[in-house]
């Protein structure tokens, strides 16, 4: 699981491509979109939900 | 004791329930962690009060439903026993669950940690519902587990309190005047309001205490649409009902504080998903997903609240049926080296059946669902069949997801049958289009060509046919051709020939022509009034004129300007009253001539009447189908129209087999039939109609009076749409007149109950502003409303800026017309809704009657209670001679009113008082102004439409019939004829009569040596004039401006000489981090804008500079923001201003056109911004090329982080965070991001735009949502009223007491602004402005010392 493929999943699931520290929740991020990204990245879905950017995301993934 | 704090709106909803039954424990929810693995208990139990003692909303005792007491102790046990195994201690906690909790008292949980064997225990929670939700439970289980860790490591602070306080922040501002719980309230009273009582799988049973679960595993893991689509299925299979309504929870957090706080948020929404036997389970998923998204930004508004709105509370009332869940937070946790896994033992409450899944956490663990069902519903056996029989279509479905859902669950195969019309959402992608269903009127039955190859090779074939007739006059198709071609020659290349010519061969041959020619038409009706037509040339800028006899060349043409490949431009009245241009281009024609062709079945030996004006669209429907089907268009005389008796008499003698008519109009025919006054000849096989909505009570007349075989048909469609969209035959014993289906090659999608059109029919665009493009295609809002019925057709529902609210019921005037022509002697009918001097709203209706005694309002009052809901039954009834009507035949609404003496008696007005001969003074006066009549004592008069110049008629007349000076500024204060005669009597004794207002109106007057646009051979390279490049927005829109275009930009600074005002200007764009400028494309003239005046040819002069003044009056600000701006549209260059959206009256929607003077305009400021654009729209009426971008409050960009620090907001940061008070402002506000602003002007700069551009496409900021951001960036400051902070700053140095004088002149603060259109400047990419903004800004406020440091600095996550 790469940051790559991170970047470019949540760009199709919002349909635009953040910058690394924007709320991705501004960006139309929401619950159910984002628990499918928790279960193609096996992350848990509240960590998600507490840090919601891509740097965020990136460290979760990677740790 | 603590402070009560008021109940968040989800905790209301369980309080209430839990009063219902307060001996019920049904709202205990449970769930334990299995832990396995080495525990230090001891520690456990430390981590475990540190998270409980900061979770404040698990502390709280209810003395009632409107206060909450939160008392934090430590005053409790956690619980320690032994139990042999795993049921034992499941048993235990069953009967735990059993415990009545008495909300007043508390405590609202129950803590215990079960030892089960060796490196087994079980930690179990029971928390009241009103205190948690599952992601409640979920927050608690992790945050006990980290701190667990944590202090294994001997490490890591306790947590902080999670406060209940930031939540009820939002929730005061969601439903405070933001409007957002209003907006949202709306959406779900359209989308519920009429459904029918949702499918059950039991009858329905009260809430009861007990719950009943069965446990199922789940072949795989399945998405909430999966789930929500397979549950759809089977209540379709179960009940047989077309649609199944779930009930959805919704976690209600992402965004908000709720985030980190345990406590009760959820909420739960109904999803309406229709299921047709053909469907398969990705379509069925894929409109569960559609639902989904279309009713997300609507998830806060509580199922309590809805209930009570829909009526639907108490008894066996349900607003959905089965609730389904996915739950998302199910992964095992780490206590320190022990593995915790999560089990749910009890929800809470089930009303009727819930299904849960949950994904499994651990090893080799499967999905699993548990069904609940309420137990007072569903016996034991009942729910095993139904958790059994669920199951199994969930697995049948998800392995045959492509087939159709019934064939799948039967195990055969698909019968090979293709669904009706309405299908799943295959829409275009993204979340504009949340549609729940798309129409698509299949593919075109033949190729679109283009029409003049069409009727090119109609001429070709039967030259000698007639293709054109008028009072026994004929051509023929090759004289057509002829005269046309010819015609074409006189072109001479012109792309838009403005055709201005009365119906007839002339006009015919001269659309043909042009057609012919490649060029599109832009018809004029000679009848016009001068300023209309003038308006409509100065849009569209035609490069021809065609009168009789003249073809003229046009200067100011667009010439290959135009877009090409049109076919025509049509201007239809816009809402604001101005004529917007809509381009169709040859391809739309083209389409639409292939689609209806077939479904009219016009025919070689057709003889089409010509009925429209040639300015209407419906004229293109009658050219171009008759003609490219090679068919005579007869063309009508103004007699022809003047009687039904006498229009049916000539369709005989002239045999027109298809008559296409205005609906108002055959409304009449119907009338005119079913009385027996006229016959429908027998030639007529066809009638089109359209238009506006057909009323169900003509048509059965129609049906009775008209023999079977002629066929009707109802066609819809806007002209943005290539005449028609959607076509319905309608038919005998259909008790309502729908619209139909899209005409082949048409795509229609309802979203939010509106009309969206899509396909090769559509127009390009307006003028200047094309459509949308999503999903590579254009897109139209039609702003209709409508229904699809089960059989696929769409009824039209009103329009969605028709309807209106009386006491929160949403109304449609149609509805109640409707009712009112089933009364026997009602001949006509026409409602509107007033709002009176009080402000309060009521509907007038007013009736045209058939001959006989006169109808009562008493008699019409109970013929509608008869068959209305009371709400929506008026107050007020007139019998009129005529019901008003706009040139197209529809209701005129506007001018409907409610005559004096009818109806309701009015607050006492001076009707018959001693003012009454001054009221019609007023009242006549105004009505000479407006050119209207029958204006009453409660018209507005800026309503009404009145403007500036018209408000300085009207007292320019009163003065003189009154003999004394009447001020314009009374008119402002006084808009209603009525109380501006109030007014008046009293303005002999009234003091500073010449009140300051009146000044800036005199102002808003272009004077007539204004020229319009200079002709001048342009410098090169072109040159830009700007102003105000010094400010804050200037630096951005100067770099901008270089970048969008290759001219020089002139940059007009006010400085004594060059040199200070190049250093001026250098000083600006370094104070924002710009980079330096280019050398030789900036030049800086030493200006004075108000006093000098700027002289040169510019290819454009963007006008940016102005005062920004909080306080300051009308007079002090109007050198800059007046004078200059009158200064400079004298240099004739096209003009840009940069404007504001304060200039727009608060409380309504802010449209991209300028505004009249209204009451808002409440400062210098914004009145000096007002009377800018005044000036610009008056010279872009003299043609002008000209626009104005308004911006809102602009903010820094928010990658960089700069702020401006005169901006209001900073200011108050500024005052306020040192006393450690910020006031609390209820506004929400649009806020534009300055880099966002620059690019977007200097882009339309570039593309030459005009017209108004409102530059907010963000989502308003709500101001207390900013403060929180404050707080949480880490400064403390208290939330106050607006007059206690003010009192607090005062004292805090010369900044801080101007900006406190801000808040003492601004009184209360102004409503807030509707909801703003924009447009064309959506286009341009803005980054967001949130809390990570925020938070830039803030950092860089610290870094230049504009603000202190926080003394601890939050996470912007």
């Amino acid at each position: 699981m790469s940051a790559e493929e991170l970047r470019t999943r949540v760009a199709e699931l919002v349909g635009e491509l953040p910058g690394d520290d924007d709320d991705l929740i501004d960006h139309g991020m929401d619950s159910i979109r984002m628990m499918a990204l928790a279960e193609r990245f096996g992350v848990d879905f509240m960590d998600l939900a507490e840090r919601p950017t891509l740097r965020a995301w990136g460290e979760l993934i990677r740790g | 004791m603590a402070e009560p704090l008021p109940l968040l709106p989800a905790q209301e909803g369980i309080w209430t329930g839990q009063a219902l039954d307060p001996g019920s424990p049904a709202y205990n929810a449970g769930e334990y962690v299995e832990i396995r693995g080495p525990l230090d208990t001891a520690l456990f139990e430390r981590a475990l009060r540190s998270v409980i003692g900061a979770a404040q909303a698990l502390h709280a005792t209810f003395p009632d439903v409107s206060a909450q007491v939160i008392t934090v102790t430590d005053d409790w046990e956690l619980v320690r026993a032994e139990a042999s195994g795993v049921e034992e201690a499941e048993a235990w906690m069953r009967t735990d669950l059993e415990t009545v909790v008495d909300l007043a008292r508390g405590p609202l949980f129950r803590q215990a940690l079960l030892a089960v064997g060796p490196g087994l225990h079980l930690w179990y929670q029971r928390v009241h519902h009103i205190a948690a939700d599952g992601y409640a439970f979920a927050l608690l289980a992790r945050r006990v587990a980290a701190r667990y860790t944590a202090l294994r490591r001997g490490a890591g602070d306790a947590p902080p309190p999670a406060s209940l306080a930031p939540l009820l922040e939002e929730a005061a501002a969601y439903a405070g005047p933001s409007g957002q719980r209003e907006r949202d309230r709306e959406f779900w009273l359209a989308r519920c309001g009429g459904m029918l009582a949702p499918p059950l799988l039991a009858p329905a049973a009260p809430a009861g205490r007990r719950v009943l679960r069965r446990r199922v595993e789940l072949p795989a893991p399945v998405t909430p649409e999966t789930l929500v689509a397979v549950t759809a299925a089977y209540l379709r299979e179960r009940t047989g009902a077309g649609e199944a309504v779930l009930g959805l929870p919704v976690m209600n957090r992402l965004g908000s504080a709720a985030l980190n706080v345990p406590c009760m948020a959820m909420n739960i929404v109904p999803l309406r998903v229709p299921v047709t036997p053909s469907a398969t389970l990705e379509e069925l998923t894929a409109r569960a997903g559609a639902e989904l998204r279309a009713t997300r930004p609507h998830h806060r508004y509580r199922y309590e609240w809805l209930r009570r709105d829909l009526r639907l509370v108490g008894g066996d009332r349900r607003l959905f049926g089965p609730v389904v869940n996915v739950l998302p937070f199910g992964r095992s946790l780490r206590f320190g080296e022990a593995l915790g896994t999560v089990r749910n033992v009890a929800a809470g409450p089930v009303e009727d059946l819930s299904i849960a899944v949950s994904t499994g956490a651990g090893e080799g663990a499967r999905p699993y669902a548990d069904i609940d069902v309420n137990a007072a519903a569903y016996r034991p056996d009942e729910l095993d069949d139904h958790a059994e029989a669920w199951l199994a279509l969930l697995r049948r479905l998800t392995r045959a997801p492509a087939r159709p859902w019934r064939a799948a669950a039967a195990g055969r195969s698909s019968p090979g049958l293709p669904e009706a019309s309405v299908a799943p959402d295959r829409g275009p992608r993204g979340r504009s289009l949340g549609a729940s269903v798309v129409l698509d009127g299949g593919p075109l039955p033949v190729p679109a060509v283009p029409v003049a190859h069409l009727i090119a090779g109609r001429a070709a074939a039967t030259p000698h046919a007639v293709a054109v007739e008028r009072e026994g006059r004929r051509l023929t198709y090759r004289e057509l051709m002829e005269a046309a071609r010819t015609f074409a020659d006189r072109l001479r290349g012109a792309r838009l020939v403005a055709v201005m010519l009365p119906r007839g061969f002339e006009a015919i041959t001269a659309i043909v022509g042009t057609v012919l020619a490649g060029a599109a038409y832009l018809p004029l009706d000679p009848a016009w009034p001068e300023a209309r037509t003038r308006a409509v040339l100065a849009d569209a800028r035609p490069d021809a004129l065609v009168t009789p006899g003249s073809v003229e060349r046009l200067a100011g043409g667009r010439g290959d300007g135009h877009a090409p490949g049109l076919a025509y431009v049509m201007h239809t009245s816009g809402s604001t009253g101005r004529p917007k241009g809509v381009a169709v281009g040859h391809e739309a024609l083209a389409h639409f001539v292939a689609g209806a062709t077939g479904v009219y079945g016009v025919r070689a030996d057709d003889r089409v009447l010509q009925f429209a004006p040639l300015h209407f669209d419906a004229s293109v429907e009658e050219i171009f189908l008759t003609l490219c089907a090679g068919a005579t268009l007869v063309l009508r005389t103004d007699e022809m129209a003047g009687s039904v008796p006498r229009l049916l008499q000539a369709c005989a003698d002239l045999g027109v087999t298809v008559l296409d008519l205005p609906t108002a109009f055959w409304h009449e025919v119907a009338y005119a039939l079913s009385a027996g006054s006229a016959v429908l000849p027998p030639c007529v096989r066809t009638v089109v109609i359209g238009g506006e909505a057909a009323l169900p009570e003509r048509v059965a007349r129609w049906h009775a009076a008209v023999r079977g075989g002629v066929r009707l048909l109802n066609t819809y469609g806007p002209t943005e749409a290539t005449v028609v969209a959607t076509v319905a035959e309608l038919v005998p014993g259909d008790s309502e007149a729908p619209i139909g289906r899209p005409l082949p090659g048409v795509r229609a999608a309802v979203v939010d109950g509106e009309l969206v059109l899509m396909g090769g029919g559509l127009a390009r665009g307006y003028l200047d502003a094309p459509f949308p493009v999503c999903g590579g295609e254009r897109v139209h809002r039609t702003g209709d409303l409508v229904r699809v019925r089960p059989d696929g057709q769409l009824v039209h529902l009103g329009r969605a800026d028709d309807q209106f609210k009386i006491s929160g019921h949403r109304v449609d005037p149609a509805e109640i017309e409707s009712a009112l022509l089933r009364h026997p002697r009602v001949r006509e009918a026409a409602v509107a809704g007033r709002s009176g001097a009080d402000g309060v709203k009521h509907l007038a209706a007013h009736v045209v009657q058939e001959p006989g005694p006169p109808l009562t309002a008493a008699e019409l009052r109970r013929h509608l209670t008869a068959c209305l809901p009371p709400a929506v039954i008026p107050t007020s009834y007139a019998v009129v001679p005529r019901i008003p009507r706009t040139p197209t035949g529809k209701i005129d609404r506007d001018a409907l009113h409610t005559p004096p003496g009818q109806g309701t008696p009015r607050a006492a007005g001076p009707a018959g008082g001693p003012s009454a001969g001054l009221m019609r003074l007023v009242v006549r006066v105004w009505e000479d102004v407006l050119g209207t009549t029958g204006l009453s004592p409660g018209d507005d008069f800026f309503e009404l439409g009145g403007h500036s110049l018209q408000a300085v008629q009207v007292v320019t007349r009163l003065s003189a019939a009154l003999g004394h000076d009447v001020p314009a500024a009374l008119l402002f204060r006084h808009p209603t004829a009525a109380t501006l005669t109030t007014a008046l009597t009293g303005v002999a004794g009234e003091p500073g009569v010449a009140a300051p207002e009146a000044g800036y109106l005199g102002d808003a007057v272009l004077p007539p040596d204004v020229p319009g646009p200079r002709r001048a051979s342009p410098a090169r390279p072109p040159r830009i004039l700007l102003t105000g490049a010094t400010g804050f927005v200037g630096p951005h829109l100067l770099t901008a401006l270089l970048e969008a275009t290759d001219a020089r930009v002139v940059c007009a600074v006010r400085a004594p000489d060059e040199a200070s005002a190049r250093r001026r200007l250098a000083e600006a764009l370094a104070a924002q981090d710009l980079p330096h400028l280019p050398e030789g494309r900036v030049d800086v003239v030493p200006a004075d804008l108000a006093a000098t005046p700027l002289t040169g040819d510019y290819a454009a002069v963007c006008h940016n500079a102005a005062t920004v003044s909080l306080t300051r009056g009308y007079a002090s600000v109007r050198a800059v923001n007046v004078a200059a701006t009158l200064a400079l549209l004298r240099l004739g260059a096209p003009f840009h201003h940069v404007s504001t959206l304060a200039v727009a009256p608060p409380g309504a929607p802010v449209e991209e056109a300028y505004v009249p003077p209204h009451a808002g305009l409440s400062d210098g400021y914004r009145q000096s911004k007002w009377v800018a654009e005044e000036l610009v729209r008056q010279a872009a009426e003299r043609g002008l090329p000209a626009a104005v971008h308004r911006l809102g409050r602009v903010v820094g960009a928010p990658d960089a982080g700069q702020v401006n620090p005169s901006d209001l907001f900073w200011r108050v940061l500024r005052a306020g965070i040192p006393v450690g008070a910020l006031p609390d402002l209820d506004v929400a506000e649009p806020w534009t991001p300055v880099d966002y602003a620059a690019r977007a002007v200097a882009a339309l700069v570039a593309e030459g735009a005009t017209g108004v551009h409102n530059l907010a496409p963000l989502p308003p900021v709500h101001l207390r949502e900013a403060m929180a951001w404050v707080r949480d960036y880490g400064y403390r400051a208290a939330a106050v009223s607006v007059a206690e902070w003010t009192e607090l700053v005062r004292r805090g140095g010369a900044e801080s007491a101007a900006t406190a004088a801000f808040f003492d002149l601004a009184g209360q603060p102004p409503p807030a602004m509707g909801p703003v259109r924009c447009g064309r400047a959506a286009a341009f990419p803005c980054p967001p402005v949130g809390r990570q903004a925020m938070f830039r800004y803030l950092d860089h406020c610290v870094e230049t010392g504009l603000l202190p440091r926080p003394r601890t600095k939050g996470s912007a996550c």
